[in-house]
């Protein structure tokens, strides 16, 4: 069986991944957290973010880093206008939830479909060092671009709990998301926050597509949908309202993964893990991390 | 802000999408990605259109047109698989309607649908396609889609050429109107096994251990359960000391299958896969610096597209891999006269041929012939019922002895009771170089199997 | 009213005479395309118990489509029980897991019900997949038997009349449903939990039969989508796509109405058949886009949904009382 040193290999590699969890769900979680709408397009945005690093790397061969900041300012435009379009018309109706869910199922079929026939279901992919750069420490090895995938997510965690704290905008966006009327009241201008929020969101997601396509393989038009129940998964654990929850949350999932497999087999993990998920989302609606619901 | 401009505006792209399509002709606009993966697009005209006319050099009598359905996954999950197997079906009509085959001398006009991947979406256009007259179907990748649809083709009458997809069900079930012409997924997994028995005994190396990893959908299952059935007769010294299936869509990580192989050191990992989790599988297994003394990718999944050797570069290379085809087939002698095909492909889409376009070029050929029969024995294409039954019982006496069918070293028998063939055979190559190079069978190889591979340390 | 009484009873004979002469005059093609719409249609009707009337909002019905298919398929496969018979066990399978479903309602709301169903029907494939000894596992289940008996037929119209007899049987129920006492529970949950509970509603009773309800007939809708397609696949059945499709076309139609589902599978299953013969061989992936924008254009433009805007604008009726 599994040396000792095997397992420590194990937990981190498996810590790496969840912090990676946590990143490509920072910008759901935010986008739920404060709109109380649900993007059923996030796994889309981080396959246009996964292109966006194909295409600038390929094409100027600059950096995947740098394709990173790019991908984050072309996916923030991209997400402004899909607001315009499928979440603001009716995000304050009733039902409001269950139309933002079905709108963006909408704008989810229509960027597959377009990445479908304007890039062809190809997979792609681009050469770059850092997968193949490797940081040995006491015997534990991981790839440069899984650590630094790791170190990003951290700090634009940090960035955006700061970015909510301290800056004008982030304060206001975290008046909306706990009280919209009382926001309203003292002069917010709550649809231009809700579309700052759903912009951010989608940056996130695009940055986040960067970064997982550094050293996970295969950019196609279906490629986001792996990550994108990951997502869901550390969302629903970390629970609404929490940015610090976000990284903890994806840590803890990435672990017991990790461990789940070795103890039981791969093909049981997965109901492990959906079982996991039910009884946290039955028992503890509110997630490990949130604060309790009001009646949503 | 005004949303119904912004829906308006969108509309309108579509439209416009859909206008400058047609505007742009009758040809189908394909994008390639060559090895350096720079993007290109060539505009291939009259690929489909050719088949409307006559070609000027030959044949004063005017030849008769016949309709036949190709039925693939163009979209959804299995899109990138689909639509190269349409180059290869698309090719072989293009050559049987430019009369590159004297015995063939009809022309053949493809009718093509997408299955969307979806079982219901293809049984819907398999309907169609009969009504739209097509005298064969060609289809359909997916071995669950294949399965209903041709189900469906054997009450309506509708004879079916099954070029790729391997579930061995789909030839079990005693269909008149099936057949298949490449091998089912038991023979993909003794053929895997024969060749490593070969290249280990040509090596000197006894095999102890094995392990096999494989994706748990039927692709996977069933390579599996032929690995395991025949494992001992190739290798009777052999314990399996580990065996684990995973999740191919949903995967994020291997390391834990790599962290376990690690600690049992098997001789040979048979790993059957399709692309992603190829490449993961490596990509962890540099990263935990471990290979054994062969990864072998059984079934002809991921390992063997050229985007394995494209995402992982110089350390895909001791890689073995089952392959249909391989551009290096066409060094040996006795396939050196195909080399036409392949240069063919390579004007229309600026790269080889890879084996799924083989696979589907050859089906169609063989599909070509029967209709041919068909044709000669007087059967007459308007009669559309009658004609499918004469196509089918054409199908059942097909025998191509090896050496005559085009890019392959086998040949096709289709007069065996269940439409099996029973010839199609899968060779054995490994990556060196960054290339697919022919290993087995060792006597048709142009180079010598490396075996063991060298640890990561010493590449 | 009662001036449009007379009417309406014209417009409905006249639309179910057209239904029942179709197959005499279409081809087998277009009465295939059809039948796939009553089937998508029922399937719909089935979701609007829980999803339109009930207001929570499933996004996990391929599982009770899966459930319901496999139950029917391994009695008919291996017990030699007719579907005809088979499909009420099927109902019946499919109506317990949905009662599971209920009961999870009570404690989720809005999207986190809808997640909850994902996973719930994530969970159902999964187990699928991993009693292989029952379920043929990833391999699935071929249907090998025939005979009308065991409702599988020759052609396409058989199955044409079936869905259309089964698809009139769900509009007429959800119109005796909306209107019974059950019913009108239902809907009062839907708009305040805490004052229904008020006027003597037993909250937990009526979202879990309600549930049950909805499951048991997309149960028996999930049987008959197998004798059709006749291979069934955990990975190709319990899909979300599926169940999206499902919510969506009912949505579209128009919620919590008897007829919504059915209008919604008219537009939607023969355009988007209809687009992918059209386009599928050239564009592969164009007719999805298609999909997407109407979907994304009745959400956002025609809230009610197309059923809504033709009451709105043709019939020119006052909402109701107590309506949305």
């Amino acid at each position: 069986m599994i040396e000792f040193s095997a397992y420590t290999q194990l937990l981190v590699s498996y810590a790496i991944l969840g912090g990676v969890y946590g990143l490509t769900a920072l910008g759901l979680s935010l986008i739920w957290g404060v709109m109380k709408a649900v993007n059923w397009a996030h796994g889309d945005f981080l396959m246009v973010g996964m292109y966006t690093a194909f295409w600038t790397v390929t094409l100027f061969g600059i950096d995947p880093y740098i394709a990173a900041i790019v991908a984050f300012i072309l996916l923030g435009l991209l997400g402004m206008v899909t607001h315009v379009i499928a979440i603001e018309p009716v995000v304050e109706k009733p039902g409001g939830h269950e139309a933002t869910l079905l709108t963006t199922l909408g704008i989810s079929v229509i960027l597959e479909s377009l990445a479908l026939i304007l890039w062809s279901p190809s997979p792609r992919s681009y050469q770059n060092v850092y997968k193949n750069t490797f940081i040995e420490i006491l015997g534990i090895r991981t790839s440069v671009a899984e650590a630094i995938a790791f170190v990003v997510s951290i700090v634009s965690i940090v960035a955006v709990d700061q970015f909510l704290k301290r800056v004008r905008i982030g304060k206001a966006i975290r008046a909306v998301s706990q009280n919209p009327i009382g926001a309203r009241v003292v002069g917010i201008d709550v649809p231009k926050i809700r579309l700052m929020t759903f912009g951010l969101g989608v940056a996130l997601a695009g940055m986040a597509g960067v970064l997982v396509s550094t050293f996970y393989p295969n950019i196609r038009p279906l490629a986001g949908y792996v990550w994108d129940i990951a997502s869901y998964v550390v969302v629903i654990f970390a629970g609404l309202g929490t940015i610090y929850g976000v990284i903890f949350a994806g840590i803890i999932i990435g672990v017991t993964e990790g461990l789940g497999t070795i103890i039981f087999s791969n093909a049981f993990r997965q109901i492990l893990v959906y079982v996991v998920f039910l009884t946290v989302l039955l028992l503890r609606p509110q997630g490990l991390f949130g604060k309790a619901l009001r009646r949503v | 802000m005004d949303t119904k401009a912004w829906i308006l505006a969108i509309v309108l792209l579509i439209v416009g999408l859909v206008i400058g399509y047609f505007a742009a002709g009758p040809g189908q606009v394909k994008t390639v990605t060559t090895t350096k993966s720079v993007v290109k697009t060539v505009t291939v005209t009259k690929t489909v259109g050719a088949a409307t006319q006559p070609p000027k050099t030959t044949a004063p009598a005017k030849k008769v047109e016949v309709k036949v359905g190709v039925l693939l996954p163009l979209s959804g999950g299995s899109a990138f698989s689909g639509q190269e197997d349409l180059r290869g079906i698309q090719l072989a009509a293009l050559h049987i309607n430019q009369s590159k085959y004297p015995n063939i001398k009809f022309i053949m006009k493809l009718v093509i649908a997408d299955t969307q991947t979806k079982q219901d979406v293809a049984v819907t256009e398999l309907r169609r396609l009969a009504q739209e007259g097509v005298v064969a179907i060609i289809g359909a990748y997916n071995s669950a889609v294949t399965y209903p649809s041709a189900a469906e083709a054997e009450r309506i009458g509708l004879p079916y050429v099954v070029p790729e997809s391997v579930s061995d069900k789909i030839t079990a079930q005693g269909w008149k109107y099936v057949f298949r012409t490449c091998a089912n997924a038991s023979k993909y997994a003794y053929d895997t096994l024969w060749a490593m028995a070969d290249i280990a005994k040509a090596n000197g190396v006894d095999v102890k251990s094995v392990a096999l990893i494989y994706e748990n959908s039927d692709f996977g299952v069933t390579t599996t359960e032929g690995l395991k059935k025949y494992l001992n007769k190739f290798f009777p010294n052999a314990k399996i000391v580990h065996e684990e299936s995973y999740p191919a869509e949903e995967v994020t990580s291997m390391d834990d299958m790599v962290a376990k192989l690690k600690a049992e050191n098997p001789d040979i990992v048979f790993h059957v896969a399709y692309l992603k989790d190829a490449v993961l599988f490596v990509q962890t297994m540099k990263k935990l610096n471990w290979y054994p003394k062969a990864y072998v990718g059984a079934g002809a999944g991921g390992q063997t597209r050229v985007e394995f050797i494209q995402q992982l570069g110089p350390d895909a290379n001791y890689v073995y891999t089952q392959t249909e085809w391989q551009p290096d087939f066409l060094n040996s002698k006795a396939l050196k006269k195909w080399a036409w095909i392949n240069d063919d492909f390579k004007k229309l889409y600026g790269r080889d041929m890879v084996g799924s376009s083989a696979l589907n070029y050859v089906g169609t050929y063989v599909l070509g012939v029967a209709i041919q029969k068909a044709l000669d024995s007087g059967a007459n294409p308007n009669d559309i019922k009658a004609f499918r039954k004469a196509v089918r019982d054409a199908l059942e006496t097909i025998k191509i002895p090896a050496g005559e069918l085009p890019l392959m070293p086998w040949g096709v028998d289709l007069t065996v009771p269940n439409h099996q063939n029973p010839e199609a055979a899968v060779a054995m190559a490994q990556i060196l170089n960054e290339k697919f190079r022919v290993v087995w069978p060792i006597e048709f190889a142009p180079v010598k199997a490396v075996f063991p591979a060298p640890p990561w340390g010493k590449r | 009213m009662e001036v449009k009484l007379g009417g309406k009873l014209v417009l409905a004979a006249v639309l179910l005479i057209l239904g029942a002469i179709f197959p005499l005059f279409a081809d087998e093609f277009m009465v295939s395309i059809l039948m796939q719409a009553y089937l998508w249609a029922f399937l719909a009707l089935s979701w609007d118990v829980i999803g339109g009337y009930g207001g929570q909002f499933s996004l996990g019905h391929a599982a009770f489509l899966a459930l319901g298919a496999y139950t029917s398929t391994i009695l008919l496969q291996s017990y030699n029980v007719s579907p005809w018979i088979g499909m009420w066990a099927a109902g019946l399978v499919a109506g317990a897991a949905g009662a599971l479903v209920g009961i999870a309602s009570l404690r989720l709301r809005g999207p986190f019900f809808a997640l909850g169903t994902i996973a719930f029907a994530e969970l159902v494939k999964l187990l699928l997949l991993y009693f292989k000894g029952i379920t043929g596992g990833p391999l699935g289940i071929l249907i090998t038997k025939s005979g009308p008996e065991n409702m599988l037929f020759e052609t396409q119209t058989p199955y044409y009349y079936l869905m259309f007899v089964l698809v009139i049987a769900g509009i007429l129920f959800l119109k005796w449903f909306e209107s019974s006492k059950f019913g009108i529970g239902l809907v009062a949950v839907r708009e305040d939990e805490e004052a229904a509970e008020g006027v003597g509603i037993n909250v937990y009773r009526v979202k879990v039969i309600g549930a049950a309800i909805s499951a048991f007939l997309t149960g028996i809708g999930g049987t008959i989508y197998a004798q059709w397609i006749h291979f069934i696949r955990p990975d190709i059945l319990v899909k979300l796509e599926y169940s999206t499709q499902i919510a969506a076309i009912d949505v579209v139609g128009g919620a919590g109405t008897p007829y919504g589902g059915l209008i919604g599978a008219l537009i939607l299953v023969p355009l988007s058949l209809y687009l992918n013969a059209l386009f599928g061989g050239m564009i592969a992936g164009l007719s999805i886009i298609l999909y997407g924008v109407v979907l994304l254009v009745v959400v956002v433009l025609v809230p009610g949904g197309i059923y809504g805007l033709i009451r709105r604008k043709l019939l020119r009726r006052k909402p109701q009382m107590g309506g949305k």
